[in-house]
């Protein structure tokens, strides 16, 4: 009969054993009775530890530790690193189920703007303008052409910002070599006042590849326009170009009617608005 | 959303069960589980979510407690055990009452050299598999048994009250074991 060592005799009292080595030992053992003490110590020395050593599965994790592992501050850059990358993939799964799943959700997003939705927001910008997803995704607080990330929100910046700031509705801007040579271009389309008495201006960015988004920033007391919202905008028109149109999107019309005090402004009063610098 | 924080309290009462019976002392354990979660918590970007936590902080529990004892090492407190030896007195049948009470285990274990005492903790109290205790030391899973049956036997025989000043007696085996 082969050799049968210590080893087999441990994983035979720990159970770890095929059923072909579990016959193999215990024919061992009948032939070998003397060999049952070892046997035993190894079962002595098994799980029975784990029961006598309890006593911290049975009872409630002390208060101080708990308390100093929920307290401990991540490193800042590897929680916002890890939580972009997060709510960037949900956000991009819930884009490949399409619009309505987007509006869907959209009513929630707006009573609680989160920090995700708006990272999400901008992601949408850098993809349907080129601008490298994963650059912006590695830098920390950053900018790139179009959009700016700062503390947890996404604002315009660039081009971008300076449609929103300076452009009367339905002028348009052109920005060539956005990716490699391919123009886009972005307007805003209506301008209002939101019910948190800020500044609000729907825009639209169409790319030729890209298809359009329609988006609504809002105006900071710090000048700056946060991306409030940022869709795809229902194709129209067919054939080539896709383009975006900001009245057909009934997913926006819905969020500006919710957000609107008022009327939204007329030419006059959007041109008082640019020039007064948003006063 | 997977806040590490959140997955380190939930694993809090494993990795206090693994200390205590390290260190043989609830509070000294307690202070081990603490100076862990610091070391993880603050190379949190090490760790690759989704691969298994636990084995990770029980590397990083290991780490602290050898250089601990290390640091602290007192002579004549662990027996090199190297050399294989015989259980003096050992009965040949299976004895039916082989319970050691935990004080017996504790002292047991405070007599083996560290390496050992994390394989029993991580085997034989927290219950991992010999392959998972393999990766978790990233060393071959026969070495994990080897030792691992080696340090059993060791801490048998320190736990055991009538082999307390027991001389170690050094026997060849015959063909039962590998050293």
């Amino acid at each position: 009969m082969a050799k049968v060592t210590d080893e087999m005799l441990m994983a035979y009292a720990d159970g770890a054993l095929s059923p072909l080595a579990r016959a193999k030992v215990e024919a061992f053992l009948k032939a070998h009775p003397e060999a049952g003490g070892r046997v035993g110590i190894f079962r002595a020395t098994g799980a029975p530890l784990s029961t006598l050593y309890e006593r911290p599965m049975a009872e409630p994790v002390p208060a101080h530790l708990r308390d100093f592992v929920l307290n401990f501050q991540l490193d800042a850059k590897t929680s916002k690193a890890r939580s972009r990358k997060e709510h960037l993939a949900r956000w991009l799964e819930g884009l490949e189920d399409g619009t309505r799943r987007f509006t869907a959700n959209l009513a929630q997003w707006l009573e609680k703007p989160a920090v995700g939705w708006q990272l999400a927001a901008a992601s949408a910008v850098c993809v349907a303008l080129g601008v490298g997803v994963s650059a912006f995704l590695h830098s920390n607080s950053g900018s790139n052409d179009l959009v700016a990330f700062h503390d947890g929100h996404i604002y315009a910046s660039g081009p971008l910002g300076d449609v929103l700031e300076k452009e009367l509705s339905g002028r348009e801007i052109r920005i060539a070599g956005v990716r490699g040579g391919e123009a886009v271009t972005m307007r805003a389309s209506l301008t209002f006042k939101s019910k948190q008495n800020t500044y609000c201006r729907e825009y639209e960015v169409v790319s030729t590849s890209d298809g359009g988004f329609v988006g609504l920033g809002c105006r900071g007391r710090d000048g700056k326009w946060a991306l409030e919202v940022h869709l795809p905008a229902n194709s129209s028109g067919k054939g080539g170009v896709k383009t975006a149109a900001a009245a057909d999107n009934a997913a926006l019309d819905a969020i500006v009617d919710r957000m609107i005090d008022g009327d939204a402004f007329g030419n006059a009063q959007e041109a008082a608005a640019i020039s007064g610098g948003w006063k | 959303m997977s806040d590490p924080r959140l997955q380190i309290v939930d694993f809090l009462p494993r990795l206090r069960r693994f200390s205590y019976a390290l260190t043989g002392d609830s509070d000294k354990g307690d202070d081990l589980v603490q100076e862990t979660c610091a070391r993880a918590l603050s190379r949190i970007n090490q760790w690759e979510p989704g691969t298994r936590l636990d084995s990770w902080m029980f590397r990083i529990a290991q780490n602290i407690w050898l250089d601990q004892r290390r640091a602290h090492k007192v002579r004549g407190d662990s027996v090199d055990l190297d050399q294989a030896y015989d259980i003096a007195g050992t009965d040949g049948r299976e004895l039916a009452e082989n319970r050691l009470t935990l004080q017996e285990v504790s002292k047991g274990i405070a007599k083996l050299p560290g390496d050992q005492q994390v394989l029993i903790a991580l085997v034989c109290v927290d219950g991992l598999s010999y392959k998972e205790a393999a990766e978790v030391l990233d060393i071959p899973i026969g070495t994990v048994m080897s030792r691992l049956a080696r340090a059993r036997r060791a801490l048998f025989d320190f736990a055991n009250p009538e082999n307390e000043n027991a001389p170690i007696k050094l026997e060849t085996r015959r063909g039962q074991s590998n050293r």
